[in-house]
């Protein structure tokens, strides 16, 4: 028995709760009217305090419960929803994030976290215009104890209880969840005063049959509070799908105890008994509710008496008058079940089980390349057959188990949204993000660790390239600037494009600037993009004033180490007066690929089958060409040549009648990587090279042939790039970090 | 959790020492059911109980309904505070009918 299981699940669900609530929030202040947004975020809000509850996090409680009175007021349209307002919305809601984590981390807040923590709660509380809590307690509570015993308004249908009546049969699993019903009695009792309760324990079984494991409480509750009948529901939230809950607000109709009580668990429960001894209804309330509902039955008086007639009979005798009712009773029953097996269509699974999952499967691509390699050897029909089946299969489970790690980035994205509109503030600019392509698919990996590039490249934009918004004016641009996030799949990688409509990289600035720090020689003659290429140069920073943002001087050569770290390259785009357009390439995976399998010598090396564009012959004449001259000529087009065997100085002497030509694209650029033979498509697991390797260029990782031999995994964005700068490096260039 | 066990003439005293929670259910379940199969009056002494959750309620009542199915008493002395707390709260005594001892700062 644990706890954790059910706090993990608070703490990823608050996660989400917040997240939504930011993006609901940011919204709102384009769309102030939109009362949807504001449900939601209300909604959201509520739910966090009422699982907080569950499990007494009290200052989440607190502070979550001024928020959602604001929210509240906001609602229903006594507090404007006013950029402030959202601004301390806003704030809250880190705040509520930052108590959660303290919890999670069993840790208290420091001391700037409680100052701010109550310098909003004062906020909050001066929209509320008041003092802290229960001004009307004592009230409530003589009123209540009034209340229940009054028999005089037994006139009409409805019953003089003016307390909430809950009724409540917990699941058996409750407890072996790690839930405790008592808790949420306990927590219950902070959204106003438990009048009676009665502890029901029918279901408890004979002894010997007794599970001490399993839960079989129920309990009747009357309840006095001004709380709304969703925030009572919101108490039982997390065990909603558990329990069987009934809430009977303040003054219902008689009929409606009655239908609850007909829906309750208990066959032998007396209902008598029940409702009067709670103090739901009067005697004589009972007695008519009863009489109404069952004239002909002969033991209309007994309902008062111990001997009340089972929960069942009472059913039919009254059939006529709750046909209906039954119906419905039917029909939302049957909506529960939808909505059960709507929630059961995704599932929360942990990632190290993934991750595991995802080994495995690498393993499987391994074997089954080891069998096919067996079966071509042996040459023999029905084992071929078999085993190109079994390849194919494991092919299929190999994309599934993939994609099963792909997340869409809409996620991440969004989280900008919030960014960037406090560093505009902060700025004094006025910026709108633009996000497109937020459902293109990615490794979780790779959107967890390209949140941070992002978040550099997009302040970076807003720092220094978006102009201030006289210098736009006079430029004739709109006031409002634009950053643009986009996402979108091509040629087996991932493209995200951070965008801006800024004034542009200031060349001869960061020229300046490169020559001022020594990165380049005062007479380089470098061209533009080479120019441009400065800002990711390690130590360099263009700002006139360092902001507390960015220009730290550890920002853009930052980006590109992360971005390279996952296989990706930046580039970038930048049109003087118009805007920059920063684009990182990532590698849609970073466990398996489809490999291209090619051949020096004996050695193997495989290239990502995404890239390669088709394969040529490179024989006779043309090849004497293609050597003297080092590039190809490919129907009218230049394709740059680059010599494997040179690369990896391999010492042996090149095939004497032809090699081939593997066409490789990359982005906008094309090459021609020239080796021995081409062995065909191999799948292919990716394995990190070792500590040893990270500075070695041109490989990107290693893998394991069916044969049990090793071929390296051509990193072709590192080879492309030493193709088109026209030149066969020599291998101390290649093993040098040369950037 | 721990429970002592002390004969008193025909009464078996159970003392449960620390939580009776749903982590010592089974245990404490186990120890109910060995004591029961004797078939003597049983007291079950609460001072020493730290925490109860509903899983320690729903055990001392299914305990108190197979006792008194027997023919045999089953009484609760000297609960501790957490004990009265979930008492009061779940508005028990009277189920268990047993006299309830309020600590003076309670009042």
């Amino acid at each position: 028995m644990n706890l954790e299981p059910a706090l993990e699940a608070f703490f990823a669900e608050a996660d989400e709760l917040l997240t939504r609530m930011e993006e609901s929030l940011l919204q709102l202040e384009s769309e102030p009217e939109n009362d949807e947004l504001i449900n939601d975020i209300f909604r959201a809000a509520h739910t966090i305090k009422g699982t907080a509850g569950v499990f007494g996090f009290d200052d989440v409680v607190h502070f979550t419960h001024e928020v959602e009175s604001v929210l509240d007021r906001v609602r229903d349209g006594q507090i404007q929803v006013s950029n402030e307002v959202i601004g301390l919305l806003l704030r809250n809601k880190d705040h509520i994030g930052a108590l959660v984590r303290a919890v999670a981390e069993k840790r208290e807040l420091d001391a700037a976290q409680r100052a701010e923590g109550e310098a909003q709660m004062a906020a909050l509380l001066a929209l509320l215009g008041k003092q802290p809590d229960k001004p009307a307690a004592t009230a409530v509570v003589a009123a209540s104890a009034d209340v229940s015993r009054s028999d005089s308004h037994a006139a009409d249908d409805q019953c003089g209880n003016q307390n909430w009546h809950l009724s409540i049969r917990f699941g058996a699993d409750v407890l072996r969840g790690g839930m405790d019903p008592l808790s949420f009695i306990r927590y219950l009792c902070t959204l106003g005063e438990i009048v009676h309760l009665d502890t029901l324990f029918d279901a408890l079984p004979q002894w010997l049959q007794l599970d001490p494991e399993s839960c079989y409480l129920g309990f009747e509750i009357d309840f006095r509070s001004e709380a709304s009948k969703a925030e009572i529901e919101g108490v039982f939230e997390f065990v909603r799908d558990e329990c069987v809950l009934h809430i009977i607000p303040p003054h219902s109709q008689i009929s409606e105890y009655i239908n609850v009580l007909r829906a309750l668990p208990e066959d032998e429960l007396k209902l008598g008994e029940m409702l009067v001894l709670s103090g739901a209804l009067t005697r004589a309330e009972l007695d008519r509710g009863l009489s109404l509902q069952s004239e002909a039955a002969a033991s209309a008086s007994a309902a008062s008496e111990a001997e009340a007639p089972p929960l069942g009979e009472i059913l039919i005798e009254s059939g006529a008058v709750g046909a209906g009712v039954v119906d419905a009773a039917l029909v939302k029953q049957k909506q529960v079940k939808d909505s059960k097996a709507q929630e059961a269509r995704s599932l929360r699974i942990d990632a190290d089980k993934l991750d595991q999952l995802i080994e495995l499967v690498g393993e499987l691509v391994v074997a089954s390349a080891g069998v096919q390699n067996v079966a071509q050897m042996l040459a023999q029909a029905q084992l071929t057959e078999a085993s190109e089946v079994l390849t194919r299969l494991v092919e299929e489970v190999r994309d599934q188990a993939l994609s099963l790690r792909m997340v869409q980035i809409g996620a991440t994205f969004q989280r900008f949204q919030r960014v960037v509109r406090d560093v505009s503030r902060e700025l004094g600019k006025d910026i709108e993000l633009q996000i497109s392509g937020g459902e293109t698919d990615l490794d979780k990996t790779v959107v967890e660790r390209i949140g941070d590039p992002l978040m550099h490249l997009v302040r970076n934009s807003m720092d220094h390239g978006i102009e201030a918004t006289e210098v736009r004016l006079a430029a004739g641009k709109p006031a409002r600037a634009k950053v643009m996030l986009n996402a979108y799949h091509e040629a087996g990688s991932v493209v995200i494009d951070v965008a801006d409509d800024g004034g542009g990289l200031n060349r001869q600035k960061i020229l300046r600037k490169a020559i001022e720090r020594g990165l380049v020689a005062e007479d380089a003659q470098l061209s533009e993009r080479e120019i441009d290429r400065l800002i990711f140069a390690p130590g360099f920073s263009t700002a006139d004033q360092v902001s507390n943002l960015s220009g730290r001087g550890v920002g853009m050569d930052v980006v590109r180490r992360d971005i390279e770290a996952l296989r990706g390259t930046v580039d970038i785009d930048t049109e003087p007066g118009k805007g920059t357009r920063i684009r990182i390439r990532l590698p849609l995976t970073l466990a398996i690929i489809d490999g291209f399998r090619v051949g020096i010598d004996k050695a193997s090396f495989v290239l990502p089958v995404d890239m390669i564009v088709e394969c040529v012959e490179l024989a006779g004449s043309i090849r004497d060409a293609a050597r003297a001259r080092g590039y190809l000529d490919m129907r009218g087009e230049v394709l740059p040549l680059l010599w494997l065997r040179e690369v990896f100085d391999i010492e042996s002497p090149a095939p004497e009648r032809r090699e081939n030509v593997v066409v490789v694209h990359f982005g906008q650029t094309k090459a021609g990587i020239v080796v021995d033979q081409l062995m065909g498509e191999h799948q292919t697991v990716i394995r990190p090279l070792g500590k040893l390797f990270s500075a070695l260029r041109g490989v990107s990782g290693s893998t394991i042939l069916g044969t049990g031999e090793i071929a390296l995994i051509l990193d072709v964005a590192g080879l492309m790039t030493m193709a088109v700068s026209g030149r066969a490096p020599s291998p101390a260039e290649l093993a040098g970090s040369a950037g | 959790m721990e429970i002592e066990r002390t004969d008193d003439g025909d009464v078996t005293e159970l003392k449960v020492v620390g939580e009776l929670t749903i982590f010592g259910a089974a245990e404490a379940y186990g120890f109910l059911t060995r004591a029961l199969s004797e078939r003597r009056d049983l007291r079950v002494n609460l001072a020493q109980v730290s925490e109860v959750d509903s899983s320690g309620v729903q055990l001392l009542l299914a305990a108190k309904r197979a006792a008194e199915k027997q023919g045999h008493s089953f009484e609760l002395v000297a609960h501790s505070e957490a004990m009265l707390e979930v008492m009061e709260l779940l508005q028990l005594s009277h189920v268990f009918g047993d006299p309830l001892v309020m600590p003076a700062q309670a009042a």
